[in-house]
């Protein structure tokens, strides 16, 4: 099963200068919890990630109002991104091998949806994802990791 | 499966009257999204995470050294369960609810741990699950699906 079959489309993004409060109304409005975050030249390529563990960190550490901050202070520059075209084993695999929960999904450089544990996981219990039993259980374990290594290198 | 089995145990906790500052700080330092809110004799009040703190800075439109995290409290109240509730019933009480971590809450009132829909994983499908009994890791699978998605 590809990327493309399971990948939410309909995303919400940010811009590195939107303010911070723009952005957290955004992932609330969504009911997200990270935002990829688009090119400021009006293009959809990735250039960052901002999840809602960043927001709080910049708010925590500047002490100001979210309005009064950017998203470009707060993002997680670069991503890791897979393409449409991949199969979800291949997905998994760098979930797993950089510790990140989503991937923006990225055709010829521009952002085109997302895919998350959380949409793998809706396919398995839907069983849509016509997986076999060793890679749905692959996703559970997946899913009982805790919390995400730190991302290093992710560019 | 009962919840006390696979809970984390004491858990990190804030207080109504400590400020969103020193609460995501205790976040960040333990690696937590969210913390159970505690009175002073130990009893839970609540709960509240990132979406929490985002909504009640923007609408008090203030830095977050300046908000008590009572304010942040949601609206109902945080769900919780009992240590002996099943890991099931855990899952269906954050399923219903929309979230994926639990206090755990002794019969008087007070916090006891903490449980997350990554333990409920960890239980059902963790390492000791085996491939060769194909129904039960079956049934596992949908189950822990079902409650992820």
């Amino acid at each position: 099963v590809s990327v493309r079959a399971l990948m939410s489309t309909d995303v919400a993004t940010c811009r590195p200068f939107d303010s911070l409060g723009d952005a957290a109304e955004r992932m609330l409005r969504a009911g997200v919890g990270c935002l990829p975050v688009v090119a400021a030249d009006g293009s959809q390529r990735v250039v960052g990630m901002l999840s809602d563990r960043d927001v709080s960190l910049a708010a925590a550490r500047e002490l100001r109002e979210l309005s009064e901050l950017s998203v470009r202070s707060a993002m997680t520059p670069g991503a890791v991104t897979c393409e449409p075209s991949e199969s979800l084993s291949q997905a998994l695999e760098r979930m797993r091998e950089k510790g990140v929960r989503r991937l923006p999904v990225v055709d010829h450089g521009q952002l085109v949806g997302l895919l998350s544990r959380a949409d793998i996981a809706r396919a398995v219990a839907e069983k849509r994802a016509d997986l076999e039993l060793p890679d749905a259980l692959e996703i559970c374990r997946a899913l009982a990791t805790r919390r995400s290594p730190p991302r290093e290198g992710a560019a | 499966l009962n919840v006390d089995r696979v809970m984390t145990a004491p858990a990190v906790s804030c207080r109504p009257d400590e400020s969103l500052a020193e609460v995501v700080d205790r976040m960040l330092e333990r690696d937590l999204s969210w913390l159970p809110v505690v009175d002073a004799s130990g009893r839970l009040v609540g709960a509240l995470g990132h979406r929490e703190i985002h909504r009640t800075a923007l609408a008090a439109a203030r830095p977050l050294d300046r908000i008590e995290a009572r304010r942040a409290l949601r609206e109902p109240a945080w769900p919780w369960c009992w240590p002996n509730d099943t890991v099931e019933a855990a899952g269906a009480i954050m399923r219903a609810r929309g979230v994926k971590r639990l206090p755990v809450v002794k019969p008087d009132g007070r916090l006891l741990g903490v449980v997350a829909l990554a333990d409920i994983a960890a239980a059902l499908c963790g390492p000791r699950c085996s491939l060769r009994d194909a129904p039960a890791l079956e049934s596992a699978v949908e189950t822990l699906a079902a409650l992820a998605s």
